[in-house]
């Protein structure tokens, strides 16, 4: 009873784990659309973290845009063309991806192409001018704290008003919905040093003082958090200049509070409050502070102050303590325009703004001509570093982009075929199922069990790995059911052999199983050979066939022979076999 | 016990001239249809030859000729109209045109939108999907199939030439490619559109036909084993067809099955796929009886190495 034990074993274990591997997938799928709508405003981290957890709907059954865009490399200067399309997908990415939740799926391939999959988007005007667009980099100098504090507060006293209106209707539900402010002490307590630390420094290469750094940064908690301060009591801590005593309004809030505040700031009488030459800007990505995502909302003078078409020889570096850096260049007129903004606006920070987001807002240290230096907190990592460098030249020398392939599948297309494929594989199982029962009888239910678990098995571990369910791969996982089965068919036609040679039926069930494994094996070897190819050389919906499809038969292996073993050992001495 | 069919002593070889006949026909045209779509000639659908593919409804009812018309008129090249049936909304059409350019800011697809709904003022066109797949990329899909297509036949022919002697090799190469072809001229004639994922489904047939092949095989060989008689060979090849067929006619229906399933009820996009899968568990099933096995037996007799 050896073997009998291990199967038994391994058959808990593996359904244990198949569990374990799709719980978040099945968490997700038995929710409730509102019930969705509400863990996503209430705990985004972790509707994020049980959709990447989990199996994913591909394009073609959820909607969405998928397109593929080629870089013009050959409208770009020869020396600027090695990591084009680095930069091409990093504008990109940064224009798609600011909230992470539509899940973009942005790639390389091949020498010059992007794939951009947007599944879930509908809009795809809005779609084709977020990826087809060149970058604009520019320079903008920030509105200054005392201002920005006045906007701020009239925005704090616009949204209270707003809530005690709503609160005061009946209808409340119509009214918009403004998240009530945390106590303050529930913030992670922002210490100076974390604040100080993500200061950035723009100075003349070589020479120069940085200055603040690694002064002292103390003193200046710059929480706001209030009660009465719905918008305002969202942020953590504002930009400080520590040499200077000076505040700068550019403020970090925890990244799971971005849609509160992008409500408030989408709100009519919002925007009517901010004067026309004042831009709110949100920073490019999320930041890590305190094991929190960060994000940050700065508050800049419209005015473009510098283009970023005048940098040259952009480049990581240290600076002269050691610390992360860019340098960058400028020659000839723009050296002059560039000298006199930093000379005029001394101790000042000056965003750099990508497409409207702001990638950082660096201190000027001094007046810089010919040679900047962009000196990043102390936190800075190379990746940090070198994404500043891929955004400054992403400006500099923009890579153009034509889309080459565009497929859009509208949501009403995408949930037909759901239906389409879900009745389609139930009809198919349920066929087998039966033909197997009936045709085998006992013996047949018992293959079906094996069948039922090589199902679960196989969704479970798309789920676990957290793969793209597409139609192709629906017709994979179909085929594995008319295929899978053979693999009991093989055994119970030798065991019907066995028993017609007049060997009694314990010993021909076990002779039917010895006998047939090699059979069963080789007779699936060539359908995991062609998946396997179709795997390595196919892209998009031949992929999710072939994954489907080889995972089905590899798993019926186990399933086919192991499992259904164990049942008919579950009895130790046949005299009649139902077969 | 239930059985469909025991072991029937059926003289499948003596019918071998009939079943080389049927084969050699449907095999040529197959070869037709090959050489013909690598010149370019045939449906090709956008996925290898770029073009723009748009899907959607109308809210009354519209005739397939009328959706015609309204395309030539706006002077689109090479359309191809699908009436899509088994959705909820009458009236439904899938229209491909090779045309790929944007031309002054206004794209493919919505030139052929616009000619879609300008055509009919009584009746509302809503998209339900686009598809518009440029000469470059189209390019590149053709190559990594080819890709694909050969590292999937040497793979198999591999796994042929490790499985097999040289003789049940060779036999089991040529029943492979003549089930794959004779799908491939079947689809040519009811002019299917190639696509990937016809590719594809014809790549899995391969894989899938040889299983058969390899079963019947391999009882073939241990039959062998007891027989030392030149007379032997034909009967035992025989015998050994007949006892397999139980299981070679059972796992074809099982798949067959299936991929029936798949055909009726699985949609559009995947019915030529399933109607290529159909005709190659059926073709491959023949194949295994019929060809594969012949042929051992024909070149046995004409220059006998088992039996000298």
């Amino acid at each position: 009873m050896r073997t009998q034990s291990w199967r038994i074993v391994i058959t808990i274990g593996l359904t244990a784990l198949a569990l374990w591997a799709s719980w978040k997938t099945l968490r997700l799928w038995t929710m409730s659309d509102t019930d969705r709508q509400t863990l996503l405003e209430r705990d985004p981290d972790s509707y994020k973290n049980l959709v990447q957890g989990g199996m994913r709907l591909g394009l073609d059954l959820q909607g969405g845009i998928h397109t593929v865009v080629r870089v013009k490399l050959e409208d770009i200067p020869v020396a600027a063309r090695e990591d084009a399309v680095e930069r091409a997908k990093e504008i990109i990415r940064n224009r798609v991806d600011p909230e992470g939740v539509f899940e973009p799926v942005i790639q390389k391939q091949g020498e010059d192409r992007i794939i951009v999959d947007l599944p879930g988007w509908k809009d795809e005007k809005r779609a084709e001018q977020l990826i087809g667009q060149t970058a604009r980099l520019e320079f903008k100098l920030m509105e200054t704290f005392e201002a920005a504090s006045l906007i701020v507060d009239r925005i704090d006293s616009i949204v209270v008003a707003t809530n005690a209106r709503s609160a005061g209707l009946a209808n409340a539900a119509s009214a918009p919905e403004i998240k009530a402010t945390p106590p303050a002490d529930t913030k992670p307590n922002t210490s100076a040093d974390t604040a100080g630390a993500s200061k950035d420094v723009l100075s003349e290469l070589l020479g120069a003082d940085t200055g603040a750094k690694g002064a002292d940064t103390a003193g200046e908690e710059s929480v706001l958090a209030d009660s009465t301060k719905p918008f305002s009591g969202l942020f953590m801590y504002s930009l400080d200049n520590d040499r200077t005593k000076t505040r700068w309004p550019a403020f970090t809030f925890a990244s799971s509070d971005r849609k509160g505040i992008e409500r408030i700031l989408a709100m009519p009488e919002v925007q009517a409050a901010i004067p026309s030459d004042v831009e709110l800007a949100m920073s490019t990505r999320d930041g890590i502070e305190n094991n929190i995502e960060v994000s940050k909302v700065y508050f800049l003078k419209k005015e473009v102050r510098f283009l970023g078409e005048s940098l040259e020889n952009i480049r990581v570096s240290q600076d002269q303590f050691g610390a992360r850096a860019v340098d960058f260049g400028l020659s000839g007129a723009s050296a002059g325009k560039f000298g006199s903004l930093t000379g005029n606006n001394t101790d000042k920070p000056l965003a750099i703004v990508l497409d409207d987001k702001v990638e950082s807002a660096p201190f000027i240290n001094s007046r810089i001509t010919r040679n900047g230096q962009i000196t990043l907190g102390g936190s800075a990592t190379m990746d940090d570093a070198s994404m500043l460098a891929t955004v400054l030249k992403a400006g500099a020398l923009p890579a153009p982009v034509e889309i080459i392939e565009k497929n859009l599948v509208g949501p009403t297309l995408g949930s037909d075929s759901i239906r389409k494929g879900l009745t389609s594989s139930l009809i198919a199982l349920a066929l087998i199922l039966l033909f197997i029962g009936v045709y085998y009888r006992v013996s047949g239910m018992i293959a079906d069990v094996g069948l039922i678990f090589n199902l679960v098995f196989l969704l479970a571990m798309m789920a676990g790995l957290g793969s793209t369910l597409t139609m192709p791969g629906i017709a994979g996982i179909i085929l594995t059911i008319g295929i899978s089965v053979d693999s009991n068919i093989l055994i119970f036609e030798r065991i019907r052999e066995e028993l017609f040679a007049g060997k009694p039926v314990r010993a021909a069930i076990d002779a039917g199983y010895d006998r047939a494994l090699v059979t069963v094996i080789d007779s699936h070897v060539t359908t995991l050979i062609t998946a396997a190819a179709l795997w390595i050389f196919g892209t998009g919906p031949v992929r999710g066939f072939a994954t489907s499809l080889f995972w089905g038969v590899s798993i019926s292996l186990l399933t086919a022979v192991v499992i259904t073993k164990m049942i008919f050992d579950f009895r130790k001495s046949y005299k009649t076999l139902s077969i | 016990m239930f059985r469909l069919i025991g072991v029937p002593n059926i003289d499948f070889i003596a019918k071998r001239n009939i079943a080389f006949l049927i084969s050699g026909v449907l095999s040529g045209i197959g070869i037709v249809a090959l050489v013909m779509l690598m010149f370019g000639k045939g449906n090709m659908g956008i996925d290898f030859a770029g073009g723009t593919m748009v899907q959607g409804y109308y809210d009354q009812a519209v005739s397939i000729d009328e959706v015609r018309s309204a395309v030539d008129k706006a002077g689109f090249s090479g359309a191809t109209i699908q009436e899509l049936t088994g959705r909820e909304q009458a009236s439904s059409f899938l229209v491909r045109v090779k045309e790929t350019e944007t031309v002054n800011g206004v794209s493919a697809a919505q030139r052929l939108i616009g000619a879609l709904t300008t055509g009919f003022p009584s009746a509302t066109f809503h998209k339900d999907s686009e598809h518009t797949i440029g000469p470059a990329v189209g390019e590149s899909l053709r190559k990594d199939t080819f890709w694909a297509i050969v590292i999937s036949v040497l793979a198999i022919l591999t796994y042929i030439a490790i499985r097999f002697d040289f003789r049940g090799g060779v036999a089991a190469t040529i029943a492979t490619f003549h089930d794959v072809l004779i799908v491939l001229g079947v689809m040519y004639l009811l002019h299917v559109e190639m696509t990937l994922l016809l590719v594809t489904a014809l790549l899995t047939l391969a894989g899938y036909s040889l299983t058969d092949t390899v079963v019947v095989y391999d009882r073939i060989r241990e039959n062998l084993k007891k027989f030392r008689k030149k007379s032997d060979f034909v009967p035992t090849v025989n015998r050994s067809i007949n006892e397999t067929l139980s299981r070679t006619i059972l796992t074809a229906s099982t798949v067959l099955l299936v991929v029936i399933v798949l055909f009726f009820f699985g949609g559009e996009v995947l019915r030529d796929f399933s109607l290529a899968m159909i005709l190659g568990v059926a073709v491959g099933t023949y194949s295994s009886i019929f060809v594969a096995s012949t042929i051992m037996v024909v070149w046995e007799a004409k220059s006998p190495k088992r039996f000298k």
